[in-house]
């Protein structure tokens, strides 16, 4: 096995030791760190997520491998020299007002990370007003909302009316996902997608960037 | 028949006069009384008041007491947070390191906020308990960790210090006892078990087997000897890859469906053919019953009261929590559904 083979496959199971200790030996054997994000990190996700969705791995497997994987990218990120620094997409993620759960927005996340987007996620409990300011500051392809209970997925429905108002629905693709979203929601809504895993929001975020491109 | 006699029958594997109707709702009925919910869940009087309003407007055949996942990881220490009209939860835990020895046994009958439970259930079963079915939420061993030490904290130990999350399932298995004790002490004809986390939608069956299930019985087993009627445990999304050790290795008498899983089809498999274990499901808690009007709930409990035929062990349910909107109208439409396509 070649060392960014090593270095996936330790991303993969989450062993984060083998994945700092890989990532360093190829630095030091002078692999570009944008290589051992692409065929290193990158790659891996794109296993984790094949595995997830067909329910070889779970939510706690996919977890260390995430993990693994940011700590991969703390390291290889500030090394990268600026051409080698390109995203698929940018995305602004956040769980929506009055709901605290963040374990599928983070996965998300770091899924799109993962596949080579620029992620800035706001956190829990986001306010409709605060998902317009950062879609005016961070100007993002994406903004991806997420909720777990039925008591706050209206605040979904408020964040889209927030953007419409202040003219910015135009400028942003929004994705949704949690528990108790489903298409037909994202349809009433007016999102322009929805997607019912981590696996899935990536494939959903390439399929609609081929589409603009 | 009333309520408690209609539920009492099923779960005598005999037939009850028409199928029992009786949907996942607690907080969800603060709205319909005229509280908010922070009020329903801070005030053990309004909390069976909201719930006993709530079973006269709808005429359901059980009630549950309950506030909200939360109840265990505050009663350890943790802070939580109560939205005026929104669910309260868990804002810090209060196991930030993973140490066991931290934790203190609290003590259901006074310790907030499992003694509001406790006396809601004691004020509901006074009042209605002759009548209809009451079934008080606990959260099951894994839930219970989650709240005390941060779901995704606890899905890293799952790796990181396995022994730690074998100790935590052990100390939140007692309390679940303990708990669950003191509602039936308090008058509860059954116990309604949450445990959302074992879904295979989050952990995977071997997890499951390999660090809760064996608990999930001990609880059971613990609660059915103490003079527990029933347990209804409520595991998430689609549990079709661990149905045989939910629905019947755990002994629960009742399982929950969530409304991803085919009610009929689960009855009649392999698995449970046999068994004795009722189903309780399965309309969608986001979707008819939300977003849809009483023809939509009675269009799609009457699919699935003809979809079991005249199969005794089921309950009409809700697959998952009821939400404000839903009352009183479209729980209503459940009942009269029942009464129209659920006859015996």
């Amino acid at each position: 096995m070649n060392l960014l083979d090593e270095i996936k496959h330790s991303v993969v199971s989450g062993k984060m030791e083998e994945t700092i200790a890989g990532i360093n030996t190829a630095i030091s054997t002078g692999i570009a760190p944008g290589d051992i994000i692409r065929m290193g990190l990158i790659e891996a996700m794109t296993v984790v997520g094949e595995q997830f969705k067909n329910s070889k791995i779970y939510v706690p497997e996919m977890l260390i491998a995430a993990r693994a994987m940011k700590t991969g990218l703390q390291i290889l990120k500030p090394l990268m020299v600026g051409s080698e620094v390109k995203s698929l997409a940018s995305v602004v993620i956040g769980t929506v007002k009055g709901d605290l759960h963040d374990i599928g927005k983070n996965l998300v996340g770091i899924m799109m990370e993962g596949a080579g987007c620029k992620v800035t996620d706001l956190g829990v409990d986001i306010a409709p007003e605060k998902f317009v300011e950062a879609v005016n500051v961070h100007n993002p392809d994406f903004l991806a909302m997420s909720a777990l209970l039925t008591t706050t997925m209206p605040a979904m429905r408020e964040t889209i009316a927030a953007l419409e108002k202040n003219g910015k629905r135009n400028l942003v693709k929004v994705l949704i996902g949690g528990a108790p979203i489903s298409q037909k929601f994202a349809d009433e809504i007016g999102a322009d997608g929805y997607a019912g895993n981590a696996a899935e929001a990536v494939d959903k975020i390439k399929a609609m960037v081929d589409e603009t491109n | 028949m009333n309520g408690l006699e209609r539920i009492r029958t099923a779960l005598n594997a005999k037939k009850p006069d028409r199928t029992p109707v009786f949907p996942l709702v607690h907080y969800g009925t603060a709205r319909a009384a005229g509280y908010k919910i922070r009020d329903f869940s801070t005030v053990p009087e309004i909390n069976a008041r909201c719930l006993i309003h709530a079973y006269r407007e709808c005429g359901y055949d059980g009630v549950q007491p309950s506030v909200a996942v939360m109840v265990e990881g505050e009663a350890v220490g943790g802070r939580v947070e109560y939205p005026e009209d929104n669910v309260p939860f868990v804002k810090e835990v209060f196991l930030k390191t993973p140490d066991v020895d931290l934790l203190t046994m609290p003590e259901p009958q006074t310790t907030s906020p499992m003694s509001l439970v406790v006396e809601s259930t004691r004020i509901c079963a006074a009042e209605i308990g002759k009548e209809t079915y009451i079934a008080p939420s606990i959260m099951g061993p894994l839930n219970s960790a989650g709240q005390m030490r941060g779901v995704e904290n606890l899905m890293f130990d799952f790796f990181d210090r396995p022994d730690f999350v074998n100790e935590l399932l052990d100390f939140t298995t007692e309390l679940g006892i303990r708990y669950g004790k003191a509602l039936l002490d308090a008058g509860a004809h059954g116990i309604f078990i949450g445990e959302a986390m074992c879904s295979p939608s989050f952990i995977s069956p071997n997890f499951y087997r390999q660090f809760v299930l064996l608990r999930q019985k001990r609880l059971i087993d613990a609660l059915m000897k103490h003079g527990a009627e029933s347990t209804i445990l409520h595991i998430c999304a689609d549990t079709k890859p661990i149905m045989k050790a939910y629905a019947v290795e755990t002994g629960t008498t009742v399982i929950d469906l969530d409304w991803q899983v085919n009610v009929a089809e689960t009855l009649d498999s392999d698995e449970m053919r046999h068994e004795k274990t009722l189903v309780r499901g399965n309309l969608d808690p986001a979707g008819e019953l939300l977003r849809g009007g009483p023809p939509d709930v009675m269009a799609a409990s009457r699919r699935l009261i003809e979809s079991v035929g005249k199969n005794a062990r089921f309950i009409l349910g809700s697959g998952c929590a009821v939400n404000p909107d839903s009352l009183p109208a479209n729980c209503r439409a459940m009942v009269e559904a029942a009464e129209r396509y659920g006859r015996f």
